[in-house]
């Protein structure tokens, strides 16, 4: 469903080059969820962009369901779900105005908008807020709208990144029952979260990022297997050290 | 999976516009900010300033030429029925029993108009009034007070009354002219009555009688410099309206939509940039209108609801045509500034950042919005198609009644033309890496010294250059101005060491603090010797061409709007050769040509130039220095020098390619300097070149073999130029550009 070949992405920032993302490549099938994983800086936020077509790759591409993000950036668009750390509200808008908006962005018609924001309301239990303005709706509600939002078209592929930032510990279960749903409606998922022992849990396979590349790949038992740890936060710890050692060597 | 994207591409259709403008409008309009905008000033600051000025101000002026007619004071009852008496029975005047509000109306031989009577136009410039029925709070104690106080014109005193003779003593404010001309239609009317008297008297007397002198009048057309009419402030008070109501939309739409992180959601959605722009562009509009209608209604509500229309519309008051062509008028303001900010505020990453970036477009507003009160400039040649200047000036003939369809046409076609750019323009940027993912700048930023060399100016260092050239340029050239008594042997080296400091100095004392390197940030790299070749061929050949290119750009403005004033041009520039000509050629030539052309090639193709291509396609960058380079030239020239911007953003883009295609800033200098050179020297030794037979002074065209060598030099120059590489060591690779 997904697939990113090489993709390498550098900015210039006061005339010097800086290389944010260097060829990295994966796959992820549908009903996969793919922790994509990584100290802050990693990379992972970038990649995931270049995915949708918010960021144009220097080297490499990105396709969703055979469409190459490059050349068919709206077919690519249609066929994704986002959500991002960063993705705010229409403060003037009720949490169902704001579905409406985006079901009618999707291209979906009236009678189907009405039954797929209906849907969405009762998986996120949304129906005790959704009439009210999003401006006055807590951190947690307003993530749940946004997840909805995300939903509403019904796409085959969702990109999470860091969905649960700022969330309390019940709101981040929330989410986390979420992408198990979604999971089970046969979507393919990327997950980029510092929540590690909750990623250990629903993630199919990983992949962790380190300064721009993807320093290991696969399960979790994989992972495991070819780093000598035995959870996530150990192989985490252990890659920003080695960097660390050859940096000062 | 849903079946729906399992296949292949099915039809889809993005949200319409509708749907976009409506969801911005939706949000625009429940927000408490806009509404304070919308309606704060038409129901509450205009009511107060209304109140302002009808208790400070109206009894100064209420009966200032603006009134209904000259008021005329009286002091008893006895007086004001006998003055009555003292007038002429068969002509219309308007009393009054309580000013100041408009009069009652009174018909021959003192009865009440009908309904459907007479319009307020056919009655007699005269209103009288009786001292104690002057409502005002401060009534003056006398007729003598009234009128020097400016509350009545003129006083009327009966001096004695009797059936047979009734004398009258006029009071006059001393030196008002204003109360002189209501004293001396006072007189007419008395001695209108005496004439009335006699005639009857001879009539009674069967003695016939006829005029023995008779008049009309005809009206010509003035020639007298025009004085401004209250109507040419219309058209700046109707950009700042649309302003004010444009402003905080457009910066809430963009960067407002960045800072509350729902730019991302929306770009990440399969819509066209461009329609996501214009759903934008309609909701900015309709806010923006929305201000205006109510700002006007609240003002003119105001002035009616205060009787003050008649100081705004002395003919007449305020009639619904006017009405609808201030509607139709506030349509394209609305549309010009809301596509304007939007292009600005797109390049903005947060609401504070988007208000920095919006005022300098609102001060820059309101010069050509005050060009409408200089009653001589009319709608013609560049100023037809120049931006807001065109619609401030067709606004105001269209508000006088003598805008011509050809130039309404020019004006809102070339308007259209550019609110379309800039949203063009603001649909590439909006929503661009940078945008949406590039931190914002801070002072510190600017101050701080980076840590390591820099190869070329960081853009916030090219635009702080930029900013102090403007002022910079303004600055030097009035101390250039102040100068003039001391002659051209003075200004002349103070032009040069301007150039200098300004373009030179300046830009070089930034960058070397700032750490950049002076060859990679000025581009300062030997050239190949094709593209010196190059540019000499096109410093030599692009003269004449570019001097026709104006030549029949003035003859078809001339055609088209059917009067110029390139004579007057033509007669100043000589006046001032003539006057450069103290200075021996040998220090003026480089000085108005070799050192312009070196250090102004060293900002704009070298820092600016080189700055800008950090982020953006080459093309881009050549047209965006072009336009710059252009817009200086505009608005550093005096006097509006429309007539230098298109050559000199021609000029630039030519400039551009060839720092593009060579990698380096030097044939650019090689080119500007020659152009310059060659062109100062055909004004210098003009006569001296026509004497020797060499040009035709009086030619009004270049000469076609002179045009043809122009042409071939420029193409043997430009195809030098293509077949030269580009430097790629000395640009940063395409590939890593973080552009949009």
């Amino acid at each position: 469903m997904i697939s990113v070949h090489e993709l390498d992405k550098y900015f210039v920032r006061e005339g010097e080059r800086f290389v944010a993302v260097d060829k990295v490549s994966f796959a992820v099938s549908p009903g996969e969820v793919y922790g994509l994983l990584g100290p802050n800086g990693a990379g992972k936020t970038t990649t995931i962009r270049m995915i949708l077509g918010l960021l144009q790759p220097d080297h490499g591409f990105a396709e969703v369901g055979g469409y190459r993000t490059s050349e068919h950036p709206n077919e690519v668009k249609r066929r994704v779900g986002f959500v991002s750390a960063l993705s705010g509200m229409y403060q003037w808008l009720t949490g169902r105005e704001t579905l409406e908006f985006f079901c009618k962005v999707y291209g979906l018609g009236l009678t189907q908008a009405k039954q797929r924001i209906d849907y969405v309301v009762q998986l996120l239990r949304l129906d005790t807020f959704v009439d009210q303005r999003c401006g006055i709706l807590s951190t947690g509600q307003k993530q749940r709208v946004n997840l909805a939002r995300a939903l509403v078209h019904d796409p085959p592929v969702l990109l999470l990144d860091e969905p649960t930032l700022g969330l309390d510990v019940v709101a981040s279960q929330t989410v986390f029952k979420y992408i198990m749903a979604v999971k089970q409606m046969n979507k393919a998922v990327i997950l980029c979260t510092h929540r590690l022992e909750q990623a250990e849990t629903i993630c199919d396979r990983f992949g962790l990022m380190h300064q721009g590349k993807m320093a290991h790949e696969g399960s979790l038992q994989e992972l495991c297997q070819k780093t000598g740890q035995r959870s996530l936060v150990e192989m985490f710890l252990r890659m920003i050290e080695t960097s660390r050692t050859e940096a000062v060597s | 999976m849903n079946a729906e994207f399992s296949g292949e591409a099915t039809p889809f259709k993005a949200a319409s516009l509708w749907t976009l403008a409506f969801k911005e409008l939706r949000e625009t309009l429940r927000d408490r900010r806009t509404l304070m905008t919308l309606l704060l000033m038409p129901v509450l600051v205009y009511p107060l300033m209304g109140l302002v000025l009808q208790g400070f101000f109206l009894p100064s002026f209420a009966h200032s030429e603006a009134k209904f007619g000259y008021l005329v004071v009286l002091d008893t009852e006895q007086d004001y029925l006998n003055f009555q008496l003292s007038l002429p029975t068969n002509r219309r005047y308007a009393i009054t029993t309580a000013s100041p509000r408009l009069p009652d109306l009174l018909e021959p031989n003192g009865q009440s108009p009908q309904k459907s009577g007479p319009a307020l136009e056919d009655y007699e410039p005269l209103e009288y009034v009786l001292l104690e029925h002057l409502d005002l709070k401060n009534r003056p104690k006398s007729i003598e007070d009234a009128v020097s106080s400016g509350v009545a014109d003129v006083g009327v005193k009966l001096v004695q009354h009797s059936s047979e003779f009734t004398e009258w003593t006029l009071i006059v404010r001393d030196g008002s002219a204003n109360s002189q001309h209501a004293a001396e239609t006072v007189q007419l009317f008395l001695t209108e009555r005496n004439l009335l008297v006699a005639r009857e008297m001879l009539q009674r007397l069967r003695v016939p009688f006829s005029n023995r002198v008779g008049f009309s009048q005809e009206s010509v057309a003035s020639t007298m410099p025009a004085t401004i009419s209250i109507v040419a402030i219309i058209p700046l008070i109707l950009t700042l309206m649309t302003l004010t109501g444009a402003v905080y939309p457009a910066i809430d739409l963009t960067a407002g939509e960045r800072e509350r992180g729902t730019l991302e959601s929306l770009i990440a959605a399969p819509l066209p940039r461009m329609r996501i722009l214009a759903g934008k562009l309609v909701a900015v509009i309709v806010v923006a209108l929305l201000t205006a209608f109510l700002n006007i209604t609240g003002m003119l509500t105001t002035l009616w609801v205060f009787q003050m229309e008649r100081l705004l519309f002395p003919d007449g008051g305020l009639r619904l045509m006017a009405f609808v062509n201030l509607f139709l008028l506030l349509i394209v303001f609305a549309g010009f500034f809301s596509s304007v900010l939007l292009a600005v505020t797109s390049f903005a990453r947060s609401f504070k950042e988007g208000q920095a970036y919006v005022i300098p477009v609102m001060l820059l507003a309101i010069g050509p919005s005050l060009l409408s009160l200089k009653p001589d400039l009319n709608i013609n040649g560049m100023l037809a198609v120049a931006p807001l200047v065109n619609i401030v000036l067709l606004a105001r003939e269209v508000l006088l009644g003598s805008a011509t369809l050809g130039s309404t046409i020019v004006v809102l076609g070339s308007t259209t033309i550019y609110s379309i750019l800039a949203i063009t323009f603001a649909a590439r940027i909006f929503g661009t890496d940078s945008v949406l993912y590039g931190s914002s700048g801070s002072w510190k930023d600017l101050v701080s010294l980076p840590s390591q060399a820099q190869s070329v100016a960081s853009e916030s260092t090219a635009m702080l250059c930029l900013a102090l050239l403007v002022p910079g340029t303004f600055l030097w050239n009035g101390l250039i101005a102040r100068m003039r008594d001391f002659g051209v042997e003075v200004q002349f080296p103070l032009i040069v060491l301007g150039l200098v400091l300004i373009f030179g100095v300046i830009p070089l004392a930034i960058t070397t603090f700032r750490r950049v390197r002076i060859v990679s940030g000025y581009a300062l790299y030997r050239p190949h010797f094709l593209v010196l070749i190059a540019a000499v061929l096109l410093g030599i050949g692009l003269g004449p061409l570019l001097s026709q290119v104006i030549i029949e750009s003035l003859r078809l403005q001339e055609w088209w709007f059917g009067e110029s004033n390139n004579e007057a041009l033509v007669s100043a520039a000589r006046e001032q050769v003539a006057k450069w000509k103290l200075i021996p050629a040998f220090f003026l030539l480089p000085g108005l040509s070799i050192v312009p052309g070196i250090v102004e090639e060293l900002f704009f193709r070298g820092c600016l130039f080189q700055s800008l291509r950090q982020r953006f396609r080459p093309w881009t960058v050549i047209l965006m220095t072009a336009i710059i380079f252009g817009l200086f030239h505009l608005i550093t020239a005096g006097s509006l020098g429309l007539s230098r911007f298109l050559p000199t953003m021609a000029m630039g883009i030519v400039l551009g390619y060839v720092c593009y295609r060579s990698g380096s800033v030097i044939p650019c200098m090689v080119l500007h300097s020659l152009h310059n050179l060659l062109t100062v020297s055909i004004v210098y030794y003009r006569e001296d070149l026509a004497a020797a037979g060499w040009i035709d002074a009086e030619a009004e065209s270049i000469p076609v073999t002179v045009l043809v060598c122009g042409a071939v030099a420029s193409i043997v120059g430009f195809f030098l130029l293509k077949i030269s590489r580009p430097d790629s060591s000395r640009t940063i690779p395409e590939e890593s550009l973080d552009r949009p």
